[in-house]
C-alpha cells in the first residue's frame, strides 16, 4: 500500500480526531524514512508536529520528533532539526512520562543533530559555535548514556554507546570514550553472545577508540577483519558498513597494506556518493515543493483573494454609475471604477506571466499562427487611439508548437503596445512570413522609435520603456512566451523611425501537426 | 593589478608601427573592432595584444571609458584563448571590473556580463549564471547582433549542462549554431568551440542512455558526438590557435576511444601534433594537454606503465591554474592512481586515490548543489516578481480607486447608491489589506537573519498598543504590563504587524468589559536568557484550527486567507522565537512568544 493509500484510508478517522491525524503522519514520515525518502519525511513529519503543538499534546510531539529530526539530520538541515527538539519547551510535559527507549533514542537524535551543527560550523571563522555545538552534543550523548546504563537494557546501552563515541572521539577525549567503554559492557552481557548484532556494533565502536590511539594497529585491523568475516546483517548495508569500511582501509593503511587499503578505499568512496546522490536528490526534491508551494501560494493569492473583492468593487461601482446621479459625482466615480478594472487587469496580466513562467515545453501544442494572428487582430483592444489603422499581412499555413493562450496574450500585448505609441492617422503593421521553416511575425509602428539603450532594457520589468502607460508586465510577458517558445524576440528601429519588434518560432510540418490531434 | 596598468601603459610609446588597417585612430567600442581583433586572435596573437593596448592608450588619452573598457574586454579575449602568461587574466579582469559602472553603452554591457558569465561557468557556478543569463540574452537579443546572441548561449549552455539538462543545453548550441557566419575566421574559433561543447553533451547523453540500458541511443548519440568532435577539429586545425586545437583533440580522442576506435585517435593525434604551428615546449600548458590527450589512448591501448609514468609525473608539474587545481587535475590524478596500481605501487595509488577523492567529493555532488541552488533561485526570484507586482502594479490603481471613492463619499446621493459606494469602499479596503498582508508574507519568507536589527521589544509592544484602541462601545480595557529596554534581534515591520494581528484577534475574541492582558518580560530560559510577551484575553476556548493555523511550520497553503494568524506563525519562525498558545476547554486564550535577548 503507498502512502497515498494509505493517507487516504486513514483520512475518513482522522478528519475528526487531530490526534490520529498526527499519529498517522508520525507513522507516514517513519516509512518514508525507511525507505530513503527524507523529503516526504520532512513534510509529514512537520505535519504531525504542526498538529501535536497545536493540540498541545507532548506525548504526540515526542513520537514525532524522531522521524523528522532523522530527516533533516540526514538532509544536512541540522539548524531545524535542533528547533524541533527546542519547540519540546513550548508544551507542558507529557501526563505520562515517555518510556527508557523513547528517551535514550531521543538523546541520541539531538546528539547526531548537534554533531552535525559543530560539523558543519567547523569550517566558519568562528570558534567558538562548533565548540558549543560539541558541547551541547556531548551533553545529549552523555544522558542517553546515563539513562540507557541505568535501564540496563544491553540494546540500548549499545545504541548510546554508538553516539557516545562519535561525539567524544570528535572532542578528542579519548579517555572519556574509554570509560564509557566499560560502563557500557557492565557485567559482560554486552559480549556475552559474540553472533549478535549488539556485539558486533559494540567490538566496532570499541576499534575506533582504539584505533584512535593506534597502539597495536595488527591487532586493531585483526578485529576489524573478524567482524567483516561475521558477516553481520548490521554490516551489510548502511551507515554502519561504511564505518567498518572506513575503519578497514585506514587499519589496513596503518599495517603498510596498501593493496587492501586501496581497495577498501575505492569501496568507501563508493558507498559514501551513494549517500551523497540520495541526500542531493532528496534536497532537490525538498526544495522543489518550496518553490511548488510559493508558486500556488501567489496564484492562490490572486485567484482565490484578491480577484473577489475587486470584482465585488467593480459590480458595485458599475451600480453606482447606472443611478441617478450628478454628473460630477458620476464622473469620480466612474475614474475609481477604471482604476478598479485596471488592477483586476494587471492581476490577470500577472496570472499570464506566471502562467508562461511554469507551463512547460511538453504542453505546447501543434497551432496555426496566421489564424492565431488573425484573431488577435480582430480582438486587439485598441483603446482611445482608433486613429491608427491595422494592416495585416498573414502567410497562409504557418503552424507552430505553441500555447495558444499565452501567444495570444503575447501578440494582443505587442499589438496594443504598438497602437498606443503610433501617431494618429499612421499604420501598425502585422506580418506574419515563413522562411526555412522559421515563422516570422513581426509588429512595426510608425511611432518615434527608440534608442537602443532603452531597448536592451525594453524586457526588463518597470524599465517603463516609453514614458507613461506601460506596467512593465506586458512586455515582460512577451519575453517569457519567447522563451517558453524557444523563439527570438528582436526590437529594431529600421531606417531611425518607428519600432517593429519581431518573433521568430520554429515551425513544425503540416503532416506532423495534424496526425497527434 | 599594477602590473597589468603599467604594461598597458607602456604600449603607446614603445609599439613598432601596427601595419594597415591599424595606423589611425581605434575605436574600441565599434563593432569591427571586436570582430577584427577576434580573427587575429587566431591568426596572429601578438598583433592582436599589441592592436589592444593601442586602443586602450588612445582610450585613455581620449578620456573614454567606455572604449577603455572595450579594449580591455578584447584584451581579455586575447590573454584568454591564447594562453599568453602576462599580464594575467585576473589583473586584466580586476581592471575592468573598476571601471564597469561607468560603462553606458549597452554593447558593452552586455559583453561585460558575459564574461563575467564565463568566469562564473568555470568557477561552477551554473546556478548563478542560468539566474543572471536570461536578462542577458533579452538584451543580446535586443540588440540584434547574432554574434553577441551567440556569445550568450555557450556559457547558458555549458551552465544548463552543469546543472544536468544536457537536453536543453544541446537545444541552446544548436540555436547557435546558424548565428555564426562560416567563413569569417574569428567565428571559425567559436564555432569550433560550438561544436566541441556539442560533442561533449553528446557524450553526457550517450552516458545517461547506457546508464537506462538504451544500447542503440547511446551508440546513436555517441555517433553524433564523432561528428561534431570531428568538424571541431576540422574547423580548428587550420587555425594558429594552437590551445585551442589541444584541447578540442583531446575530446575527439575521447569520443573516438569510447566508440572503440583507438586507430582513428592515434591518426588523431599525429595529426594534430603536425598541425601545431611549433612543437610545444616541455612545461607549458599546451604540452601538458597533448600529452594527457595521448595518454589517454596508451591508457586505453594499455601501453607500458612505466613509460606512461615519466610522462605523467612530468605533467603534473605543468604550472597553470587548471593543473594545480582544476578538471585537468582531476584527470592527471585519476590517470596516475590507475598507472602506479598497474605498476603494484599501492603506497603511491593509494595517495592518489586520496588526493582524487579529497577533490571530488566537492565536486561529484556539484550538480544536485547547483540544481537546488538553481531553485532557490528561482524561488527568490518569483519573491521578488511577486512583491515588485504588488508594490509597483497593484497599489497604484487600487490607492487611486480608494481616493476617488473617499471624494465621493461626502456628496449626497440616493441611499442605495450610498450603501454600493460603501460595500465598494470596503471591498477596496480589503483587496489592499491583503496585499499588504501578502507583501509581509513574503518579507518574512525570505528575510536574511542577517537583515534582523537589534530593537526593543517593549517598546515596541507599547506602540503598538497605543495604535491599536478598542472599540470604547465594547468596554474592553487592554492592560499593558511591560518591561521598556528588553532587547531582542527583529524585524521591526514585521513585528509590528505580527503584534498588531494578535492583539486585533485577542480584542475581537474578548468579551464585552473583559480585560486583554499584553505582558513583555524577561525570563530565564533553559539554557539562555529569553524576554517573553504574552497576549491573554478571556474569549472562549481557541478551535484547533486555528491553534493548527498558528503552528503552522512550513509554508503550507493559503497564506493569505488564513488570516494574519498565518503571518504570525511565519514571523516567529524569522525570529527563531517560540510560541506557545494556552487555551483550557474552559475558555480564554494567552498566546506566548519567547524570545533570545540580543
Amino acid at each position: 500500500m503507498s502512502s497515498d493509500d494509505f493517507l487516504w484510508q486513514t483520512q475518513a478517522f482522522t478528519e475528526t480526531d487531530p490526534a490520529l491525524q498526527a499519529r498517522a503522519h508520525t507513522l507516514l514520515a517513519a516509512a518514508a524514512v525507511s525507505r530513503d525518502d527524507f523529503a516526504d519525511a520532512v513534510t509529514h513529519g512537520n505535519m504531525a508536529i504542526g498538529l501535536a503543538l497545536a493540540f498541545g499534546r507532548a506525548d504526540l510531539l515526542d513520537s514525532a520528533l524522531h522521524p523528522c529530526a532523522t530527516a533533516l539530520i540526514f538532509l544536512g538541515e541540522h539548524a531545524q532539526a535542533i528547533e524541533l527538539f527546542e519547540a519540546r519547551s513550548c508544551l507542558a510535559p507529557a501526563a505520562q512520562p515517555a518510556s527508557l527507549e523513547e528517551r535514550v533514542i531521543s538523546d541520541i537524535t539531538e546528539a547526531e543533530a548537534w554533531l552535525g551543527r559543530s560539523q558543519s560550523l567547523r569550517g566558519a571563522a568562528n570558534a567558538a559555535g562548533p565548540r558549543k555545538a560539541l558541547a551541547q552534543a556531548r551533553e545529549c550523548a552523555e544522558r542517553a548514556g546515563g539513562a540507557a546504563c541505568e535501564g540496563g537494557v544491553p540494546r540500548l546501552r549499545v545504541l548510546a554507546f554508538e553516539i557516545l563515541t562519535e561525539v567524544l572521539l570528535e572532542a578528542d577525549d579519548t579517555g572519556s570514550a574509554r570509560a564509557w567503554r566499560q560502563r557500557v559492557r557492565g557485567p559482560g552481557d554486552v559480549d556475552r553472545d559474540p553472533g549478535a548484532w549488539r556485539h558486533a556494533v559494540f567490538q566496532l565502536n570499541a576499534v575506533k577508540i582504539d584505533m584512535r590511539e593506534s597502539v597495536d594497529p595488527a591487532s586493531d585491523l585483526t578485529r576489524l577483519e573478524l567482524l567483516e568475516a561475521g558477516s553481520h546483517a548490521c554490516f551489510q548495508s548502511g551507515r554502519r558498513r561504511r564505518q567498518l569500511m572506513h575503519c578497514l582501509w585506514q587499519a589496513f593503511e596503518r599495517c603498510g597494506d596498501f593493496r587492501h587499503a586501496l581497495s577498501w578505499r575505492k569501496q568507501w568512496v563508493e558507498a559514501q556518493a551513494e549517500v551523497e546522490a540520495v541526500q542531493a536528490r532528496e534536497q532537490l526534491k525538498l526544495t522543489r515543493r518550496a518553490l511548488q508551494t510559493l508558486r500556488g501560494e501567489a496564484h492562490h493569492f490572486i485567484t482565490d483573494a484578491l480577484r473577489a473583492p475587486l470584482k465585488a468593487a467593480r459590480d458595485c461601482l458599475a451600480q453606482v454609475c447606472s443611478a441617478e446621479i450628478q454628473d460630477a459625482t458620476r464622473a469620480k466615480v466612474q475614474r475609481a471604477a477604471r482604476s478598479t478594472q485596471r488592477a483586476l487587469d494587471i492581476a490577470e496580466q500577472y496570472l499570464n506571466v506566471m502562467n508562461a513562467e511554469y507551463t512547460q515545453r511538453q504542453e505546447l501544442r501543434p497551432l496555426d499562427l496566421g489564424e492565431l494572428t488573425r484573431d488577435v487582430c480582430e480582438h486587439a483592444n485598441l483603446g482611445p487611439c482608433t486613429a491608427v489603422a491595422l494592416h495585416q499581412d498573414i502567410e497562409p499555413d504557418v503552424l507552430v508548437m505553441g500555447d495558444a493562450g499565452l501567444l495570444s496574450r503575447a501578440l494582443a500585448n505587442l499589438v496594443e503596445n504598438a497602437c498606443q505609441h503610433a501617431p494618429a492617422g499612421s499604420n501598425v503593421r502585422v506580418q506574419l512570413s515563413c522562411r526555412d521553416g522559421v515563422a516570422v511575425l513581426s509588429v512595426s509602428d510608425h511611432g518615434p522609435g527608440l534608442p537602443l539603450a532603452m531597448r536592451t532594457r525594453l524586457f526588463e520589468r518597470y524599465a517603463s520603456g516609453r514614458g507613461e502607460g506601460g506596467n512593465g508586465l506586458g512586455l515582460a510577458l512577451v519575453a517569457r512566451v519567447a522563451r517558453l517558445h524557444d523563439a527570438r524576440v528582436a526590437v529594431q528601429t529600421p531606417d531611425g523611425q518607428g519600432t517593429m519588434v519581431t518573433l521568430s518560432i520554429k515551425t513544425v510540418p503540416i503532416d506532423f501537426a495534424v496526425r497527434p490531434a | 593589478m599594477n602590473t597589468a596598468c603599467e604594461f598597458l601603459a607602456s604600449g603607446a610609446d614603445h609599439d613598432t608601427p601596427l601595419p594597415p588597417p591599424w595606423q589611425g585612430d581605434i575605436d574600441a567600442r565599434d563593432e569591427n573592432f571586436f570582430a577584427a581583433v577576434g580573427s587575429l586572435i587566431n591568426t596572429q596573437p601578438g598583433l592582436a595584444l599589441a592592436v589592444c593596448r593601442k586602443a586602450f592608450a588612445q582610450a585613455q588619452a581620449r578620456r573614454d571609458n567606455d572604449a577603455a573598457v572595450g579594449a580591455l574586454l578584447r584584451l581579455y579575449g586575447v590573454v584568454q584563448n591564447t594562453a599568453m602568461s602576462f599580464p594575467s587574466k585576473s589583473d586584466i579582469w580586476a581592471l575592468i571590473l573598476e571601471r564597469a559602472d561607468a560603462v553606458v553603452d549597452p554593447v558593452l554591457v552586455v559583453r561585460l556580463s558575459i564574461i563575467d558569465m564565463v568566469r562564473l561557468v568555470d568557477g561552477g557556478e551554473h546556478a548563478e549564471v542560468l539566474a543572471k543569463g536570461h536578462g542577458v540574452f533579452a538584451k543580446a537579443m535586443a540588440i540584434g547582433s547574432d554574434h553577441v546572441v551567440a556569445n550568450v548561449l555557450m556559457p547558458l549552455a555549458l551552465a544548463l549542462r552543469g546543472v544536468g539538462e544536457p537536453g536543453l543545453a544541446l537545444d541552446l548550441l544548436q540555436q547557435m549554431a546558424p548565428l555564426l557566419p562560416a567563413d569569417a575566421p574569428y567565428a571559425a574559433a567559436v564555432n569550433a568551440s560550438r561544436s566541441n561543447n556539442e560533442a561533449m553533451l553528446w557524450l553526457d547523453l550517450a552516458a545517461m542512455h547506457r546508464a537506462m540500458g538504451d544500447a542503440t541511443a547511446a551508440d546513436a548519440a555517441l555517433g553524433k558526438a564523432r561528428k561534431q568532435a570531428e568538424l571541431a577539429c576540422t574547423l580548428v586545425f587550420p587555425l594558429n590557435n594552437d590551445m585551442l586545437k589541444v584541447v578540442l583533440v583531446d575530446t575527439l580522442i575521447q569520443v573516438l576511444l569510447q566508440c572503440g576506435d583507438a586507430l582513428a585517435a592515434r591518426a588523431q593525434a599525429t595529426r594534430v601534433q603536425s598541425a601545431l604551428t611549433a612543437p610545444p615546449d616541455p612545461g607549458t600548458e599546451v604540452w601538458g594537454l597533448l600529452q594527457l590527450a595521448l595518454m589517454h589512448i596508451d591508457i586505453h591501448e594499455e601501453r607500458d606503465p612505466r613509460d606512461m609514468l615519466c610522462t605523467l609525473q612530468a605533467v603534473e608539474r605543468v604550472h597553470g591554474s587548471d593543473f594545480q587545481n582544476g578538471t585537468t587535475y582531476r584527470v592527471v590524478q585519476t590517470a596516475l592512481a590507475h598507472v602506479h596500481e598497474r605498476l603494484g605501487q599501492y603506497e603511491q595509488a593509494l595517495a592518489c586515490h586520496k588526493r582524487l577523492t579529497d577533490w571530488q567529493s566537492q565536486t561529484n555532488t556539484a550538480m544536485a548543489r547547483e540544481r537546488v541552488k538553481m531553485m532557490r533561485h528561482a524561488a527568490l526570484a518569483m519573491r521578488t516578481e511577486a512583491a515588485a507586482f504588488i508594490a509597483h502594479d497593484l497599489r497604484t490603481p487600487l490607492a487611486a480607486a480608494q481616493n476617488w471613492l473617499h471624494t465621493v463619499s461626502d456628496e449626497r446621493l440616493p441611499p442605495s447608491s450610498h450603501i454600493e459606494l460603501l460595500e465598494a469602499a470596503l471591498q477596496v479596503r480589503h483587496a489592499l489589506a491583503i496585499s499588504d498582508q501578502y507583501l509581509c508574507v513574503l518579507r518574512a519568507e525570505f528575510l536574511p537573519t542577517s537583515e534582523l536589527q537589534v530593537l526593543d521589544l517593549g517598546a515596541l509592544t507599547d506602540d503598538v498598543c497605543e495604535s491599536l484602541s478598542p472599540p470604547t462601545a465594547s468596554r474592553i480595557r487592554l492592560a499593558r504590563d511591560i518591561d521598556i529596554g528588553v532587547e531582542v534581534r527583529g524585524d521591526p515591520k514585521l513585528l509590528t504587524k505580527a503584534l498588531a494581528a494578535l492583539l486585533n484577534n485577542a480584542l475581537a475574541r474578548a468579551p464585552a468589559g473583559s480585560v486583554v492582558r499584553v505582558c513583555v518580560a524577561r525570563e530565564r530560559g533553559a539554557d539562555a536568557d529569553e524576554v517573553c510577551l504574552s497576549v491573554g484575553d478571556l474569549g472562549g476556548s481557541v478551535p484547533l484550527s486555528t491553534r493548527m493555523r498558528l503552528h503552522q511550520r512550513h509554508a503550507a497553503t493559503a497564506a493569505v486567507d488564513a488570516g494574519s494568524l498565518s503571518l504570525v506563525a511565519r514571523v516567529v519562525r524569522l525570529h527563531r522565537a517560540r510560541l506557545r498558545v494556552d487555551s483550557p476547554p474552559a475558555g480564554g486564550c494567552t498566546v506566548r512568544l519567547s524570545f533570545r535577548l540580543a
